[in-house]
């Protein structure tokens, strides 16, 4: 083994570069990177969250305003419930992040990471077209209350725009998503890869 | 975290992450710094979990190693970037300044687990050491650290043989 501690003397000989920052650049550099962080994690969760009050008010107000019946309840009802659906699915993948902790030995961390993988596959497996079939279909029972509460102007435009985003939507979420599940099979496939060899 | 700690940290610690980045990478030296550079902000996110029981070395370890398979992974260019990464060669350069461009090129050359292992041993970590941060047994590592420097070797004198 002489040759493996001429090669770790060698290896710990190597010139280091003065590092590009220094540790109070750093820190306030983890600092910044920690608030955008958590922004960005909640960012869906906002967006979401906001369409789910504007869906509700909105609710509130056809029920003061105009004569309602059991099928605009349960098309409210149904876009209320997958909005609700997709942000708990939001707020459950962030703590699943969280658990993923890097201070967690290789192996474990690794694991983890695997997890949230394979949770994010489920989701953009079946999870997301059933949310947002069912969110199109609330929105299609609330058709007739559209028709019946609305300029025939205002119908026509929003039927045309219904009928012109829902699919572009759809098309959009199902390339995304197998790009997505591209990467999160392979991503799979190497850590899988990497626990084995390393147990 | 102090800022007084972590400047001690970063101070003691640089040169070794840097070093496991560096492996990491095959030898591409500006990736090298910009990992290392998100590692100190991971070391910094993390201190607030760290226990007291545990020996900072390791703590640093598991991040480091971590950050690195973290980093490559999320950052797709880097993978690209590292395949493509030629160790540069210059006539007028020390034999020790070669013999370590050909040692990174080697440990370039293991599969990912056997590199994770091979740059912590070169850091001198113990195998109990090694098994902490990675995860597994002592005498799992024993027979891995055994199987892997002679590996290394191989390669080593082979590509010397070749330069």
């Amino acid at each position: 083994m002489e040759d493996f501690n001429n090669m770790m003397d060698n290896w710990k000989k190597q010139n280091i570069p003065e590092p590009q920052h220094t540790s109070q650049e750093i820190a306030q550099k983890a600092s910044i990177k920690m608030k955008k962080a958590k922004n960005l994690q909640y960012k869906t969760v906002y967006v979401l969250s906001s369409t789910l009050l504007v869906i509700a008010a909105f609710f509130i107000f056809a029920l003061h305003s105009q004569p309602t019946n059991s099928l605009f309840g349960a098309g409210i009802g149904l876009m209320l419930l997958m909005l609700i659906v997709r942000i708990a699915i939001e707020i459950r993948s962030i703590s699943v992040i969280k658990k993923a902790s890097m201070i967690k030995d290789v192996i474990s961390y690794n694991h983890a990471l695997v997890d949230i993988y394979k949770s994010r596959k489920r989701l953009h497996g079946l999870g997301t077209y059933l949310i947002y079939a069912l969110y199109v279909v609330g929105f299609c029972l609330l058709m007739p209350f559209f028709k019946q509460s609305l300029s025939e102007g205002f119908y026509q435009y929003i039927t045309i725009c219904a009928v012109v985003i829902f699919p572009t939507i759809a098309i959009f979420i199902f390339i995304m998503n197998k790009k997505e599940l591209k990467v999160i099979n392979n991503t799979i496939k190497e850590m899988e890869r990497l626990s084995n060899g390393l147990r | 975290m102090e800022e007084d700690l972590f400047q001690k940290i970063y101070r003691q610690y640089y040169p070794v992450v840097f070093r496991i980045c560096l492996g990491y990478v095959k030898g591409d030296k500006d990736i090298a710094k910009d990992i290392c550079q998100e590692i100190f902000i991971h070391i910094w996110e993390n201190y607030d979990n760290f226990r007291e029981g545990s020996q900072v070395g390791t703590w640093i370890y598991r991040i480091t190693v971590n950050g690195c398979l973290n980093e490559i992974r999320r950052i797709k260019n880097y993978e690209n970037r590292i395949h493509n990464y030629e160790t540069p060669t210059s006539d007028s350069a020390e034999k020790q300044q070669d013999e370590q461009q050909v040692l990174t090129q080697c440990i370039g050359n293991l599969q990912e687990s056997d590199r994770i292992i091979a740059l912590l041993l070169l850091e001198g970590l113990s195998n109990e050491d090694i098994a902490q941060t990675v995860g597994t047994t002592n005498a799992n590592i024993r027979v891995k650290a055994h199987r892997i420097k002679e590996k290394l070797r191989e390669i080593y004198l082979t590509q010397v043989s070749n330069h």
